[in-house]
């Protein structure tokens, strides 16, 4: 399966980084260390490119899920719906970015009427957050509230 | 024991803890009862609440909801045949069987009952063994403690995935992250590419939300695509009959046992707890014909083993400090939030702490028996929340959770990412789980290492002493097992073929 190859692949390329990176790590002198900082990293990078590698050559395994492109449109446009959310969060406030999101999602999943639940459940997270749990979250253009 | 139990119960009782403990319950049925969500991606998404309230309240919460998902996961085997927990999965065998043939009243009745007896049972054997294994842990030095977490994390690895090399990649994904930021001893930044924040590290939570409430979002709107199938309406009593009683006691006592040693096992836990004790019933049983055709004893067994595993699964995490299991490792990481240090001196150190929680398992076993029974009926109509509604506000909890940390919106980012990795690693068949506890491991299992090698003069003389030494060859056992074993699964394989 390509997804299975793709994802190894991109493993491998982080595995080999990883050493890389790990070459540099600067060891200070220090005696009562002998280990240092830098031996268990490298060891960790060079056992990933060995696994990767090693799985490379053997079979995909059959992990049940089939990446169809219809599902990798489907990630993208998810991908891109969380970015936007991300983008904007600090922008918007969070009560009108996850408005934002929600209504889109519902939307997505069939519901007729997908701003009001959106709402409802925009402020209820935000009100939990802020004034129950005490955190603070973006009000972005809402500082009212 | 028995005095520092009674303490702790007086603690639980009191009305935050008991509320908390309440609300997890319900919580974690609600969770366990919806197929795709379950106990460690709402563990996940409750670490914020953190911030508010005391340890002892927190754990009791997220206890609450690891018991009661184990609880609630029967419910839409048994009426629908899709497992609401994966550790319910072989639940659907005979009791949607015992459904079709109207008796989904007696199959909840023994579910719950099987549920408490063996979630009791189990959280005596923790109170009991806790402080005699914590005892024996704090003789461990840096060579032992590194030989147990090297062990712990190659049984995840095999136990968790389908193939080992794939869970160990996992594992040691997780590892890797756990390197970044400023080394421990000596202060030296590792991996962090120049950028101030990653000194600190990454922050195991972050990556925690990420793979199990983001990546679990992605994997159930891009792949689940089910067919509202058929569900079977609740009939039959709620209670059992003379007759039930009987051939269910036995199953009861065996899943018990089973499910513990399953629980206590790194990596395995409920779902295997489940399998092992189906197994057992059908080669030991008395039912063994009738196994598969609606017997109450494969009900009763399985049902019993999931609870009994969640009991025996909190002593690693407890009295080691090592998860073995997506749920536990949530624990730990809140654990590390509070400041408290895991580990054998967490018995003496957090004894309160320890023993409220405890005793807050006794209590959640009860209010899981009392709210399932009668409730059951009422708990059917959440089957029709479609779940594709729900994923999206699961998406937002988990973005919000992530920024209310740390309030930087770069977490938020972070933690898409880390739901596109765990998402993707299921691509290649590598358990996101086994990453997770990498992480969580990670830094301690390096410490422990270079302190084991100072120890030892600079030599490597400290793998030979005998519990390090045991521990390693069990380990390389391990590996050695799961090699002979798929290399006979693929000659059987040709010679099908051939």
């Amino acid at each position: 399966m390509r997804a299975d190859r793709a994802l190894l692949g991109l493993l491998l390329a982080v595995s080999v980084g990883y050493t890389f990176l790990g070459t540099r790590i600067f060891v200070p002198p220090i005696v009562a260390d002998p280990l240092g900082p830098r031996a268990f990293p490298l060891f960790l990078g060079v056992f990933g490119i060995v696994l990767c590698a090693a799985l490379l050559l053997g079979r995909p395994v059959e992990s049940g899920i089939t990446v169809t492109p219809a599902v990798l449109r489907g990630l993208a446009a998810i991908l891109a719906v969380m970015a936007a959310y991300a983008l904007l969060l600090p922008r918007l406030g969070f009560v009108i970015a996850t408005t934002g999101l929600l209504a889109a999602g519902f939307a997505h999943a069939g519901g007729r009427r997908p701003l009001i639940p959106a709402v409802i459940y925009a402020l209820a997270v935000y009100l939990l957050f802020t004034r129950l749990l005490g955190l603070r979250l973006p009000s972005g253009l809402l500082p009212w509230l | 024991m028995i005095p520092q139990l009674l303490a702790g119960f007086s603690s639980a009782l009191n009305l935050d803890n008991l509320f908390s403990a309440v609300l997890g319950c319900f919580l974690g049925t609600i969770v366990g009862i919806l197929p795709g969500l379950g106990p460690s991606t709402t563990v996940a998404l409750l670490i914020p609440v953190a911030f508010a309230v005391r340890p002892d309240t927190m754990l009791i919460m997220m206890c609450g909801v690891y018991l009661g998902a184990m609880y609630g996961g029967s419910l839409t085997s048994i009426l629908l045949k899709v497992p609401g927990e994966a550790s319910s999965a072989i639940t659907a065998i005979d009791g949607f069987e015992m459904a079709k043939q109207g008796r989904a009243g007696q199959a909840l009745a023994i579910s719950a009952i099987g549920s408490f007896i063996g979630g009791t049972l189990s959280v005596v054997a923790l109170t009991v063994v806790a402080r005699p294994i914590s005892q024996a842990a704090l003789k461990f030095g840096p060579s032992e403690y590194f030989a147990l977490m090297a062990f712990a994390l190659v049984m995840s690895a095999t136990l968790i995935g389908r193939s080992l090399p794939r869970g160990l990649l996992a594992v040691v994904l997780g590892i890797m992250l756990s390197m970044v930021g400023s080394d421990l001893q000596t202060g030296v930044p590792r991996f962090t590419l120049g950028i101030g924040e990653l000194l600190d590290g990454i922050d195991v939570v972050v990556v925690i939300i990420g793979v199990f409430g983001v990546a679990e979002v992605l994997y159930y709107l891009l792949h689940e695509r089910r067919a509202g199938g058929e569900r079977i309406a609740l009939r039959g009593r709620l209670w059992l009959s003379r007759d039930d009683w009987r051939r269910a006691a036995a199953p009861v006592g065996r899943g018990t046992i089973v499910g513990f040693f399953a629980g206590v096992m790194p990596g395995s836990g409920s779902t295997l707890g489940s399998l092992l004790a189906y197994a057992v019933e059908g080669r030991f049983g008395g039912a063994k014909r009738r196994l598969g055709g609606g017997a109450i004893e494969g009900v009763a067994s399985v049902e019993t083993a999931n609870n009994s595993a969640t009991g025996g699964a909190l002593i690693p995490m407890f009295t080691l400090g090592i998860p073995g299991s997506g749920t536990t490792a949530v624990l730990l990481a809140v654990l590390l939030m509070y400041g408290v240090q895991p580990g054998p001196r967490l018995m003496i150190q957090q004894a309160d702490l320890f023993w409220t929680v405890v005793a807050s398992l006794y209590i959640s076993n009860v209010i899981l028996l009392v709210m399932n029974l009668p409730m059951i009926p009422l708990f059917v109509r959440i089957l029709d929340i479609p779940a594709r509604f729900l994923m999206p506000a699961i998406g937002v909890f988990a973005a919000v959770g992530a920024y209310s940390i740390n309030n930087m919106v770069a977490d938020v980012w972070l933690v898409f990412l880390f739901g596109l990795l765990g998402y993707a690693m299921r691509w290649a068949g590598m358990p996101p789980v086994a990453m997770v506890l990498g992480m969580v491991l990670g830094d301690r299992l390096e410490q422990s290492l270079r302190q084991a090698f100072i120890l030892s003069n600079q030599s490597f003389a400290f793998l030979l002493r005998p519990i390090t030494l045991t521990l390693l060859l069990l380990t390389a056992a391990v590996v050695l097992a799961d090699v002979v074993a798929k290399s006979r699964e693929r000659r059987q394989g040709a010679e099908g073929s051939g």
